[in-house]
């Protein structure tokens, strides 16, 4: 029986299938090569098999099969997700599989007896996948069902509502079709049936909310809401249990749905947001070695004290806060720091929880554990920037309710004074004055101008995940870009370079760049620029984690990271002030160096452009870095910024922001950084990079799905362009009702005029709401075609193929 | 109008049967990932499912 290739999924051929273990799944050592590198080498994967790791990971199901959730963090598109799942669906006893793409969840269930879990993980990471499974306490379930009831409710509410208003329509213009009293009796009692299940589940989180409110000696924006939606619903039911008096259930019912709608909107652009800290969460390893003299031994994670000694291995990620005892290596904070290079880390140096070691195998001192780890500290951060961040100002939805009261206290007062006046039209006018104040035109107008602005945003590459977003972004005076990762982005370009005694910096980079003339990684690209034409090819050999080596006339040459091709003395680069933010490659000949290349972050391509435009419409452009003054200096200049700042704590940040506004300026954060979470959450309004930390896309009101700068710009316009849109469906909807109300109020109007009135005013302000989807970017693109796309592939594919 | 009496109970049965299939559709997960079914027709080997034993 011939077997697919663990990586490509062609049959694998009989003569490999004698080989040891490793290598036997694959069907060429191409392939196993790749999967090993993509799999970021040594990962193993058979700790999840231990029945009681398996258990904090995977439910058993009824039938005994085995359910859980992996976190795939490099899904980032649909097209990764059907990848997935057709690898998956090539194992046998894997009974079902779903990959979420916006989610980046993999929802599993198989035969634990047949199929290993390390098997699927596997398979997996074979496609260049980096799997994580999920803890069952990671409290996924739980989202998973409080996301259905959400969309429940939603759906139950406008299902409601369409019908109820139907009903209504009918009961509005009965006294002109001739409506018996049988009929009108049948539509309210119809009426109150449809609307009960939409006021009791689906309003059901309006009167949660404002029971908690009340609890808690706090007026929320429920209580009125609640106040309003249930006198409304208790009136209507008490009115026609009588068999007489007005019925309102049309209007709660489009109450409950239009606040629903606009509150579903924002929770599901929050919570994509939200993704990354999942990552987080389940960065945490289920079991850990540990070196006890000098013999290792695997303990469960929960078993680490602080004093012990861990060991982590390659491709392991540290599950407590240490300092390094022994060994040097490269260690990947991405998750945590949002640095996409990973850090030199040698003896002595501190190592956080939830990094991943990329190197070598590093024996860790343990300081903190569990709770006290940077790790457990941030995850507590981001809860309480959570909720001490205000509520999004919701002051249209105020006016709606106060609007709402308003209504049933004219509505009253005309029945009253016509009862006095004539009896005989007090019901039709009546009806009139409710229909044409229906509350639609209004209720609709925050929502749909909201959410048609936060969907062009969205095309546009900006994710909204907090609703005051666009009305704040609208009004900023001063934007405060942060360097790393926000102004420049993973593309390297050489910085400095030095030679030695008898080497002139020019030879050291012309053959640096020689040597790396036929690769493709990052620092070859960086290094292109400096090739010259017509020299010879040499015959050069590619290390992963050390770098290039070359043999020229006789001399051995090899081109990569101080740490890892010199032993003792100059490790880190040749003068640490001048490396500032600098990341040096040595250039050895025969193990002897002889030059060293400064890299540093290539600016963005189209940040001079973005930093001009913001500049010329009269924004106040400030740097705020961490970095030292001279690699804050270059990237000022390059970019024109002049209120630039270097060296900055996240609390002189905070500092400088909360200085900014106490001088009456509104802050546009822009930051991507671990580091930046406070002043993300401290500015205005801040927006993260998608690529950057988790906890700073949590506490930042928008992210920048597609890490292009230009985006500021236009979303900018977008945003005063959704705030004028809102101010004329409000001054519309508010302006039709202080003449329609009069007019019905006296007895002008017949209820099914006023009908008519109300649908065309609500029609008017979704249509004008619309409008901003239909509009063109405001600015043109500062970037031609193909530059932009080069922005947006930040990382070399791995993997595939 | 007397059809009223027939049409009006008949339309709450047919709203009650399209919230059935509703919540059916919700909790079946389908609400759940809006994406990728998407990129699902672009599967060749879409067809091949492994069932759960009986």
């Amino acid at each position: 029986m011939t077997l697919p290739c663990r990586h490509c999924g062609d049959n694998v051929p009989q003569s490999r299938t004698l080989l040891d273990e490793p290598a036997r799944g694959y069907c060429c050592a191409g392939c196993e090569a790749a999967a090993a590198f993509a799999a970021g080498e040594a990962v193993s994967f058979s700790d999840y098999d231990h029945d009681d790791v398996l258990g904090s990971i995977a439910l058993m199901t009824a039938e005994g099969c085995r359910e859980a959730d992996v976190l795939v963090e490099n899904i980032r598109c649909g097209a990764c997700a059907a990848d997935i799942e057709q690898r998956l669906r090539k194992l046998n006893a894997l009974y079902s599989v779903s990959v979420n793409a916006q989610t980046r969840i993999v929802t599993l269930r198989w035969d634990a007896q047949r199929l290993p879990f390390s098997r699927i993980l596997e398979t997996i990471a074979a496609g260049g996948y980096r799997p994580r499974p999920l803890p069952l306490d990671a409290g996924l379930g739980d989202l998973r069902r409080d996301d259905r009831r959400a969309i429940l409710r939603l759906g139950l509410a406008g299902l409601g509502t369409m019908q109820v208003m139907m009903l209504s329509l009918g009961l509005y213009m009965g006294s002109d079709l001739g409506l018996t009293g049988d009929i009108r009796l049948l539509l309210t009692w119809a009426s109150m049936l449809l609307a009960t299940p939409v006021i009791l589940y689906s309003g059901q989180p309006f009167f949660a909310g404002a029971w908690n409110d009340l609890r808690h000696r706090r007026v929320g924006m429920d209580v009125p809401v609640a106040l309003a939606i249930g006198a409304a619903f208790a009136m209507s039911v008490v009115h026609t249990l009588q068999g007489s008096g007005e019925i309102w259930f049309d209007s709660a019912c489009m109450f409950v749905f239009f606040l629903s709608l606009g509150r579903h909107m924002e929770a599901t652009g929050r919570r994509r947001a939200q993704q990354g800290l999942r990552a987080l969460v389940a960065s945490q390893p289920h079991t850990v070695t540990v070196l006890e003299d000098g013999q290792p031994r695997v303990v469960p994670a929960e078993q680490l004290r602080c004093g012990m000694t861990l060991l982590v291995r390659p491709g392991e990620t540290l599950a407590a806060d240490g300092s390094i005892l022994h060994g040097r290596s490269e260690v990947d904070e991405s998750l945590l720091t949002g640095e996409s290079m990973p850090r030199q880390r040698q003896p002595g140096d501190p190592v956080l929880a939830g990094s991943v070691n990329r190197a070598q195998a590093l024996e860790v001192r343990i300081e903190k554990v569990g709770a006290d780890t940077t790790r457990a500290h941030m995850l507590r951060l981001l809860r309480r920037a959570e909720t001490r961040k205000p509520a999004a100002a919701r002051i249209a939805d105020r006016i709606a309710v106060y609007f709402v009261s308003v209504v049933l206290a004219i509505a009253a007062l005309t029945a009253l004074a016509w009862a006095q006046l004539d009896p005989e039209r007090a019901f039709e006018i009546t009806l009139a004055v409710m229909v044409v104040t229906c509350p639609c035109a209004l209720s609709l107008a925050t929502p749909a101008s909201l959410s048609a602005g936060a969907a062009a945003l969205a095309r546009r590459g900006l994710l909204v995940t907090r609703g005051h977003t666009l009305e704040t972004l609208a009004h900023v005076t001063d934007v405060v870009f942060d360097k790393t990762g926000t102004l420049t982005d993973c593309r390297l370009e050489v910085a400095e370079v030095q030679g030695s005694e008898h080497w002139h910096r020019d030879q050291v980079l012309a053959l640096a760049a020689r040597m790396e003339r036929d690769h493709s990684h990052p620092i070859a690209e960086a290094l292109r620029p400096y090739t010259a034409t017509g020299d010879p090819a040499l015959e050069t050999e590619w290390q992963a984690g050390r770098g290039v080596s070359a043999m020229l006339q006789g001399r051995h040459y090899e081109l990569g990271s101080p740490a890892l091709l010199l032993d003792d003395s100059r490790k880190s680069g040749p003068d640490d002030e001048v490396s500032n933010g600098h990341t040096w490659l040595v250039l050895t000949e025969d193990s002897q160096p002889v030059g060293w290349i400064a890299l540093r972050a290539g600016i963005r391509p189209e940040a001079p452009a973005v930093i001009a435009m913001l500049q010329s419409a009269g924004l106040r452009v400030h740097l705020m870095s961490g970095d030292g003054p001279a690699a804050v200096r270059h990237v000022a200049a390059t970019l024109g910024i002049a209120h630039a700042r270097a060296d900055m704590l996240p609390d002189a940040k905070l500092a400088a922001v909360e200085k900014l506004r106490a001088e009456g300026a509104r802050v546009l954060m822009v930051g991507d950084g671990l580091n930046d979470a406070p002043v993300l959450a401290g500015a205005d309004v801040s927006i993260a990079m998608q690529s950057g930390a988790a906890l700073a896309q949590a506490s930042a009101d928008a992210v920048l799905l597609n890490e292009n700068l230009a985006v500021l710009v236009e979303a900018r316009a977008l945003a005063q362009q959704t705030q004028r849109i809102l101010r004329e469906n409000l001054t519309w909807a508010i302006g039709y009702n202080a003449l329609a109300v009069p007019l019905a109020v006296l007895g002008l109007l017949t209820p099914w005029m006023a009908a008519i009135g109300m649908s065309a005013s609500s029609m008017l302000v979704v249509g004008n709401a619309l409008r901003l989807l239909s509009a063109q970017p405001p600015h043109p693109n500062p970037l031609p075609p193909g530059e932009r796309e080069r922005s947006l592939s930040p990382l070399p594919s791995v993997g595939e193929g | 109008m007397t059809a009223l009496y027939l049409l009006i109970p008949l339309s709450l049965v047919l709203v009650a049967l399209a919230i059935a299939a509703f919540i059916w559709a919700v909790n079946s997960g389908q609400f759940e990932d809006l994406d990728t079914p998407a990129w699902r027709v672009l599967d060749d080997d879409a067809s091949d499912r492994h069932d759960p034993p009986a």
